[in-house]
């Protein structure tokens, strides 16, 4: 139901709130919850929605796309450094 | 008695994990791209996204509008004194600037290169750059009111900013030429030297040019156009002793953040 919830609020950011605040709640949503694979579809949409197909000079239609994917990879491996820690 | 017990062995159910958490995400990726390459899917999107910029636009510029009402009198009233004088300066610079303007109509008339047939069309700005991130815009007109991709956009109907790359039914979006990357031809100081700007964003260019050029601070910018237009201004110069180019960097007059309306330039086919 959070999560549901959480993934409402996330689609209106990114339509409301600046790009930066969107990823930020994008990526403390990939902590939060277990296979948060929508978050990569959340960064499809930005890159959709906003993207002029050029970032940073360089040919590329989808920057947040690979960047919430990466981040995405990472937080498997941090996730399981964590739960190594704690437990 | 001392028990012993085995440890659970998880290395299968993990590898199994790592297998899915990156099956999972690139087939998800790969859909959606599929999806929202189909025009529909992209159109009912914009559909979507286009009130919801429109009301989240209305209650910002409500806030903005009556942050005023917080200010102190005396500051308002200082403010008031200070536009006033502006005012009056400004109005002095219109009559000249109108006269002016008339006349470059005129002539143009005569010579049988007036701008009938040149259609304006009037746009709202729905997200601006602050909140997109790309160098990009979001306006209210799309397809439905004749927008085609490569229509070029300007503001006040003199500031060149940028051109239609995606056309939707209701909304379009606009790739500012400050975007990293765009590239566009101008005209550069006096002797109007043709050069090529390249978009640094955030409203920034930057031009190569020899050194023999002369261009000094402050020189217009301009697109070339038979309309009289002021593309950027330049803001600083940049070179080494040892080097023969030198690197001017300008800014367009245009303040994208407080950006409300753009016209775009419909193209004459119809």
């Amino acid at each position: 139901m959070i999560r549901i919830f959480l993934n409402i609020i996330l689609i209106l950011s990114i339509f409301i709130l600046p790009v930066y605040v969107s990823v930020v709640l994008i990526f403390i949503s990939v902590f939060l919850f277990k296979n948060f694979i929508e978050a990569i579809i959340f960064g499809f949409l930005i890159d959709t929605l906003y993207g002029s197909g050029t970032i940073l000079g360089i040919h590329f239609a989808y920057f947040f796309t690979a960047i919430i994917f990466i981040f995405f990879l990472i937080s498997f491996k941090f996730k399981k450094m964590l739960r190594t820690s704690f437990h | 008695m001392k028990m012993n017990f085995h440890l659970r062995n998880n290395n299968f159910l993990i590898r199994e994990n790592g297998k899915k958490s990156i099956i999972f995400p690139t087939f998800a990726i790969v859909f959606f791209i599929l999806v929202f390459s189909i025009p529909w899917s992209r159109n009912l999107l914009f559909s979507v996204g286009s009130p919801l910029w429109s009301i989240k636009n209305s209650v910002v510029s409500f806030f903005a509008d009556n942050v005023a009402v917080l200010n102190s009198k005396t500051d308002i009233l200082k403010e008031n004194n200070l536009l006033k004088e502006q005012i009056s300066v400004n109005s002095k610079e219109q009559v000249l600037f109108d006269l002016l303007k008339k006349e470059n109509e005129d002539l143009k008339f005569i010579l049988g290169r007036n701008k009938v047939g040149q259609k304006l069309l009037l746009g709202t700005v729905l997200v601006k750059p602050f909140l997109s991130t790309y160098d990009t815009l979001i306006i209210d007109v799309g397809s439905l009111n004749g927008v085609t991709v490569g229509n070029k956009v300007m503001v006040d109907d003199n500031t060149f900013i940028g051109y239609v790359s995606e056309v939707y039914d209701n909304t379009s979006k606009v790739i500012l030429y400050s975007s990293p990357g765009e590239k566009i031809k101008v005209l550069i100081g006096d002797n109007n030297v043709e050069k090529e700007a390249v978009g640094l964003g955030g409203n920034n260019f930057k031009v190569e040019m020899p050194r023999e050029i002369g261009v000094k601070e402050g020189d217009t910018i301009i697109v070339p156009s038979i309309s009289a237009n002021v593309f950027g201004v330049v803001e600083k110069i940049e070179f080494k002793e040892s080097d023969s180019f030198q690197t001017v960097l300008f800014k367009n007059p245009v303040n994208i953040a407080e950006l409300k309306w753009v016209e775009i330039l419909l193209s004459n086919k119809k």
